[in-house]
């Protein structure tokens, strides 16, 4: 940023570039694949777009199979009476957010294909096509990857860029990311990921906030967050520590000063959310009602659970997001302020997720609630990849140590390829418990030889081995 | 050709306005080659270079989203090392307004930068306008010349692609004349062409309502759709068309559905919106040798609940259909028919040999209410069936017998301890339901509090609160 609070195009060191090579050349993976609740996400964009409306009915039947069971009643194809609104509209329970980081590349998408109609093209300007589902999927990896360089640079303000791009390596690898990413672009996860990233680089690289007005630019940025999934509303939490490590100068710039930022803070944030508002107001008769069913039991968390039970527990699933943990506790001892607005939002997080009726996230790779919270295991695996290296800097040699810290890394993003694979061709549940011995025993038997199969007709014959993935799905 | 033509002179018409301001840019900031500003690609690198960035941040415009960041965040730095301010970024980033930008960056003032993107659109948007009128002229007069071929295949292509022309009036009124064409084919390709352009296809009514006599089931079936179709999206009503013999095209229309796993959803509302006054024939169409026509008659009387109740003995023979989607059908359609004069039919079926049947008439009493205390001992011995679905649902079909079923009592206490939790569930609203006693139903309800699972133990702290709030 600028005086003038225009951001300014990044200059890349040489290790980001070559990390923004590497993201870039990955892009290919991305599979436009709209199922499950993807489906739901994406029909704000194409029902305003295309239809001009929020009647989702035709959205809906173009679902994947299990989807459009869950909608309409199989004897009769009618919408189940839970998904009938009073207004005559559908339920839809996920968030408007998504649909508005995909609308410039579903326009794109749509002029290029009315474009070629117009020489005689004979694409369907349905919204379904191949160029609309890939111009929205490669969306998502783009603001998935934009997300993580956010996150990199806001984890250098406490780091070396060494440990920071190490970190980022890591999370983008060896977490749960990366199925929303390349596999799953139209759940919200990797979206949510991206505006959690803008919003904390905006307040780890510029706070303390002395103007309202840059309290009123972190609430627009909040807005879009809330928007993205209610529960990366969570990190808002951060907003209310750093306001109250701000009053500790109170009687240097007042109360009225300290009021008016909270103040910028939630009217900006409100403004931002009006488009969720005003869409689930016109849904579901009120602004405030999601239209999720589930329920949350909040005297019963499941907080072991959460953590480590084999059905999607966060941390048996992801390790890495163990070390980021650690890190973020050791950043409270550095930075407090921003260590605790970390760690505070990912407790609420941890709490809220353990409330909920389906903590395990049903069909999820690891715990993909906690996806949102990307960036900020970014930093805290940056911080402790930093205290590690100063750790062994002190008995080995240079490179010595950057190996050292490398290689777990390498090892995470390995394990995690393979567990990516074994879950995305069911030789693990996707729902329920997962034997991790029959896990381990298949990621050193049966991953390698048929993940270079799959690898080889996925390059050769894609179309085919997507469609034959769907069918067992 | 003309069409392609006139295309290319409106993208060559902005393309050029775009180049003239490019090459006039790179000139001004005095970076080059500004000849790149011609090239399509290379024009790309440009800007990345008047932001003073390398020529491979254009990768980046390639990927989507990543474009509009990135184009934002370039033009903004170009817009700084011109003099100019940075937020003239966002309005480069909206389409037709870039343009104007673009001509004042280049240095046009405003009032005349906004006069060249006037005059430039005066001259690329009607040859746009007109390369597509004219388009989609050429693909009619091809569909219409396509109709008149001797050949049936190619006179059915042309049909086929008549709906997708982009002139639906002329082309509805086509397919209309195509109604009458001797090849089978043909008629149904026009009659599903009209279906597509519903609202267009409503001037063809008397077309349609025709094509109802057709000889061929297939084309009197889709000629019903469209009609249908058209009078939901505006195109009058079919008051005028004999319902039975909608109904009967419909149901011809049936034999061609194509989903496996849902009926379709629009026939569906179509012979249900046409069966109201007569659901007699979709009963008798339960028993049509075609499976697809049994499954769509059983979800069209679903929808029609208690007006079809006289369908009721139909539904529960075809409950024992050799297709499941019939079965499946006819069974939630029973649950939404039965009146109370079926009891004692259902009550039957709660003792057949299929778990399905079973199922489905539990559901059924459930849903008839107090009208179900004829069938509460079958009721009371279903909740020792073998299948927990069927066992669950009795119990909630008791509850909902009310105080006619005291009787079951004892049986529900003893479902509270059954191994299935949603039976637990069920057992403790059914005793809810039939007002259980003080001395037997409250302790039996206390004990399940304790229940290890949390839907058993809600239902019962439930039920508890219900016989409370009912004692007092």
């Amino acid at each position: 940023m600028n005086g003038t609070g225009t951001p300014r195009l990044p200059r890349l060191s040489r290790g980001e570039a070559v990390l923004a090579i590497a993201m870039l050349a990955t892009l290919p993976l991305v599979n436009p694949y709209l199922r499950g609740e993807g489906n739901g996400t994406y029909a704000y964009v194409r029902s305003l777009v295309l239809d001009g409306d929020l009647r989702f009915d035709n959205e809906y039947r173009r679902g994947d199979p299990s989807f459009v069971s869950q909608s309409f009643r199989k004897a009769d194809a009618q919408p189940w009476p839970p998904m009938e609104m009073p207004g005559g509209y559908l339920r839809n329970q996920w968030s408007v957010g998504p649909s508005l980081l995909w609308l410039p590349s579903f326009l794109q998408a749509h002029a290029a294909v009315e474009m070629a109609r117009l020489l005689g093209g004979e694409e369907a300007a349905d919204g379904y096509s191949l160029p609309y589902r890939l111009a929205c999927a490669l969306a998502t990896a783009g603001y998935a990857f934009c997300g993580l360089f956010l996150a990199c640079r806001a984890a250098q303000r406490f780091t070396a860029p060494a440990p920071a791009i190490l970190a980022t390596v890591a999370v983008w690898l060896a977490s749960s990311l990366p199925v929303y990413v390349y596999f799953l672009p139209f759940y919200s996860h990797a979206l949510a990921a991206f505006a959690v990233s803008v919003f904390l680089w905006y307040w780890l690289t510029r706070r303390p906030f002395g103007r309202p007005r840059q309290w009123a630019a972190w609430g627009l940025i909040g807005g879009l967050v809330w928007q993205m999934e209610p529960l990366a509303g969570l990190v808002f939490v951060v907003a209310v520590v750093e306001w109250l490590a701000s009053l500790r100068s109170l009687h240097a710039t007042g109360l009225r000063h300290a009021a008016a930022g909270a103040a910028a803070f939630g009217g900006a944030a409100v403004l931002a959310a009006l488009p969720q508002l005003v869409i689930k107001s016109i849904l579901h008769g009120s602004a405030l009602r999601t239209g999720t069913l589930n329920r949350y039991f909040w005297d019963t968390p499941r907080l072991v659970d959460v953590g480590f039970a084999s059905e999607h527990g966060l941390f048996l699933w992801t390790p890495v997001l163990l070390v980021a943990l650690v890190g973020l506790v050791v950043l409270c001892r550095r930075e407090p302020v921003a260590g605790l607005g970390l760690l505070a939002a990912f407790a609420c997080t941890y709490y809220v997720v353990a409330c909920y009726e389906a903590w395990h996230g049903i069909s999820s790779f690891g715990n993909r609630f906690f996806v949102c919270l990307t960036p900020a295991f970014v930093v805290g695996a940056a911080v402790a990849l930093d205290r590690a290296h100063r750790l062994l800097a002190r008995r080995l040699s240079g490179a010595a140590t950057w190996t050292a810290l490398a290689a777990p890394v390498a090892v995470l993003a390995a394990w995690n390829a393979g567990l990516i694979f074994q879950w995305g061709t069911n030789m693990v549940p996707r729902q329920g418990p997962v034997d991790f011995a029959l896990v381990a025993r298949n990621q050193a038997t049966a991953v390698p030889g048929r993940i270079a199969a799959m690898a080889l007709r996925y390059v050769a014959s894609r179309q085919q081995a997507v469609r034959e993935q769907e069918r067992k799905d | 050709m003309t069409a392609v033509l006139l295309l290319a002179l409106s993208f060559l018409a902005v393309h050029a306005f775009l180049a003239v301001c490019l090459h006039r840019l790179a000139r001004l900031a005095g970076v080059g080659p500004a000849g790149w500003a011609w090239v399509p690609g290379l024009n790309l690198a440009l800007v990345a270079r008047l932001a003073g960035r390398s020529p491979a941040w254009a990768v980046l415009l390639l990927v989507p989203a990543l474009n509009v960041m990135v184009w934002a965040l370039l033009w903004a730095e170009a817009c700084r090392r011109l003099g100019r301010p940075a937020w003239l970024a966002a309005p480069l980033c909206v389409p037709v307004l870039n343009l104007a930008v673009l001509a004042h960056l280049a240095g046009l003032s405003p009032a005349r930068a906004v006069t060249a993107v006037a005059l430039l659109l005066l001259v690329s948007v009607p040859a746009a306008v007109a390369a597509q009128r004219i388009g989609q002229r050429a693909r009619t007069d091809a569909g219409l010349r396509g109709l008149q071929d001797p050949d049936a295949e190619s006179r059915r292509r042309a049909a086929a692609a008549l709906a997708r022309t982009g002139e639906p009036s002329r082309a509805a009124a086509a397919l209309a004349a195509a109604l009458r064409d001797p090849d089978e084919g043909v008629r149904a390709e026009a009659a599903r062409g009209l279906e597509s352009l519903a609202p267009a296809a409503a001037a063809q009514k008397d077309a349609l309502i025709a094509a109802l006599d057709d000889g061929s089931g297939r084309v009197r079936g889709r000629a019903a759709r469209a009609l249908w179709t058209a009078s939901r999206t505006g195109g009058g009503s079919i008051a005028a068309v004999p319902p039975e013999k909608m109904q009967a095209a419909l149901l011809e229309s049936a034999r061609e559905a194509d989903g496996e796993d849902t009926p379709d959803a629009s026939l569906v509302l179509a012979l249900a919106a046409c069966s109201a006054s007569a659901p007699e024939r979709l009963a008798l169409a339960l028993g049509d040798p075609d499976f697809r026509v049994r499954w769509h008659a059983a979800a069209a009387l679903m929808q029609l609940r208690r007006v079809a109740r006289q369908a009721a003995p139909a539904l529960r023979r075809a409950m024992d259909d050799e297709e499941w989607a019939v079965r499946n059908a006819a069974g939630r359609a029973l649950e939404d028919v039965a009146g109370k004069e079926s009891v004692p039919m259902i009550a039957e079926a709660l003792q057949d040999e299929s778990s399905e049947t079973r199922y489905h008439s539990a559901r059924a009493l459930a849903r008839l209410g107090p009208a179900s205390a004829p069938a509460v001992p079958v009721l009371i011995a279903a909740l020792r069936d073998p299948d927990w679905e069927v066992r669950t649902e009795s119990a909630w079909a008791l509850g909902a017998v009310g105080g006619a079923g005291a009787s079951a009592e004892p049986a529900l206490i003893v479902a509270l301890r059954d191994p299935d939790p949603q039976v637990r569930a069920s057992a403790a609203w059914g005793l809810a339901g039939i007002g259980g006693s003080r001395a037997a139903a409250v302790p039996a309800l206390r004990q399940a509090l304790s229940d290890d699972v949390r839907e058993p133990r809600e239902a019962a702290a439930g039920a508890l609160a219900r016989l409370e709030a009912r004692a007092r």
